[in-house]
């Protein structure tokens, strides 16, 4: 059991999310870098569907109740354990009255705590994930206040004693830093052949900046307007999360987990989905890039994540035998 | 088991008991049961070391694992506190951490950074006391 002493900036619990609930107005929600909160709990020995911890921006504290195992993953956001560093990736059981502290992350947008045998929340409609704008799942379907207590679905007695992390020399991909520039694929939509040559080339061409008003919803993008050469109006229709529309503005918005279920704005692509753990560490103000894609590199790209997650989980189990 | 694994499953054990300062172990059934106690380390730590500590003592810091050797801290000497991470030691897909036993200030890197540490290698000199 953990309390949560300062949620920081938004802390929630979440998996990896609901799907195939769309037709019915149901988002996926689930944590935005599912790749980190996958890894954590691989490092754990969890099950894949583990409910976990989501951490924005850092800030966030929970002592300990009772002792816990957990995987510190995600954004650097230079983690403490009673003051001292807890370096990333971390594995490490905790015992009761420890405090875990997160700083500002500055390289990356959310950090995630997996906890052992997962977060003890009832799940809604087939996930533990926390859909704050429809206000259900997760810890009483909102974010966490200080004060909440947390319980883990796992007896803690069994646990063996875990101290050990990722080693950056063989994982190279977890330390990739978000502030910089951003590359992410996509596949074209729609109404991608409604602009020219030159309008696309500029869409890939343009380094966009994360504006300050970009969430969990969707991430707004600032750069040179879009000008289609053919101008529609859609009726709504059904989107994924990764979907990057344009709105008339002229500026795109790419929809991210909390999205709603259908929108009516023109569709440039979608960002395949091994890139949106990138996108969820790309920090506001940083620069994105986008890269045509085929669907079936997508496909591909998604097999190299479960690939990693596979061998995280193999790589480490020597770790947790007793 | 094979032998190796036996002491390798003890040196987890004991390092663990350190780390959680834990002094003995029972374990199994009540008519078969195996009981550990720790004896002070041949190096000593915080809690092992003497009442009367000697004016200036030195403390070595070995690896408890195996694995490359990646220091953690650039300028010596440097005053530490018991607990506070001096060194990496990277073992393929993970690493651990190398520790300071016991408060007192690193005047010593005792290893060559990305050389391999084996069990009890030497990797800190620190000293404590005045």
């Amino acid at each position: 059991m953990i309390r949560i002493l300062n949620p920081g900036l938004g802390a929630a619990v979440q998996d990896l999310g609901r799907r195939g609930l769309a037709n019915i107005g149901v988002g996926r929600s689930g944590a935005m870098d599912r790749r980190a909160l996958r890894v954590a709990n691989a490092m754990l020995g969890n099950a894949e569907e583990a409910a976990g911890l989501e951490i924005t921006l850092g800030g966030f504290s929970f002592e300990t109740l009772e002792p816990v195992a957990i995987a510190l993953a995600g954004a650097d956001t230079e983690a403490t354990l009673d003051g001292r560093p807890l370096p990333r990736w971390w594995a490490r059981t905790l015992l009761p009255g420890q405090v875990l502290r997160m700083g500002h992350s500055r390289t990356g947008m959310r950090g995630y705590i997996a906890v052992s045998g997962g977060l003890d929340v009832p799940e809604v409609l087939g996930s533990r994930a926390t859909d704050a704008k429809g206000g259900f799942g997760g810890h009483d379907g909102r974010l966490l206040k200080a004060g909440d207590t947390l319980t883990t679905a796992a007896e803690s007695s069994g646990t063996r004693a875990l101290d050990y992390g990722l080693s950056p020399r063989a994982w190279p991909d977890l330390w990739a830093d978000g502030s910089g520039e951003t590359e992410v694929r996509f596949v074209p939509a729609m109404e991608w052949a409604d602009y020219d040559e030159k309008a696309r080339a500029l869409f890939c061409a343009t380094g966009w900046t994360i504006e300050p008003a970009s969430n969990r919803i969707g991430y707004r993008l600032y750069g040179p307007e879009m000008v289609p050469t053919i101008r529609r109006e859609l009726l709504s229709h059904g989107i994924l999360p990764g979907t990057i529309q344009l709105p008339p503005s002229g500026r795109p918005v790419v929809q991210m987990l909390d999205a709603n279920t259908v929108g009516g704005y023109p569709k440039l692509g979608v960002v395949i989905d091994a890139d949106l753990p990138l996108l969820a560490q790309a920090t506001l103000g940083s620069t994105l890039r986008f890269r045509e894609f085929c669907a079936a590199e997508a496909r591909a790209a998604r097999r190299e994540e479960d690939d990693l997650v596979s061998a995280i989980r193999r790589a480490t189990s020597h770790q947790r035998k007793g | 088991m094979e032998m190796t694994s036996d002491l390798r499953t003890l040196e987890d054990i004991l390092a663990v008991s350190r780390k959680f300062g834990v002094t003995a172990l029972t374990f199994g059934l009540p008519d078969d049961r195996i009981e550990l106690r720790f004896a002070e380390a041949a190096c000593p730590t915080a809690e092992t070391l003497p009442a009367e500590i000697p004016a200036e003592a030195a403390v070595f810091v070995t690896a408890d694992t195996p694995g490359l050797f990646q220091p953690q801290i650039t300028e010596l000497p440097l005053t530490v506190s018991k607990g506070d991470i001096l060194a990496f030691l990277n073992a393929g897909p993970v690493r651990n951490t190398l520790t300071a036993p016991c408060d007192g200030t690193v005047t010593e890197q005792l290893a060559e950074t990305d050389s391999l540490l084996g069990w009890g290698s030497p990797a800190f000199k620190i000293t404590t006391g005045a």
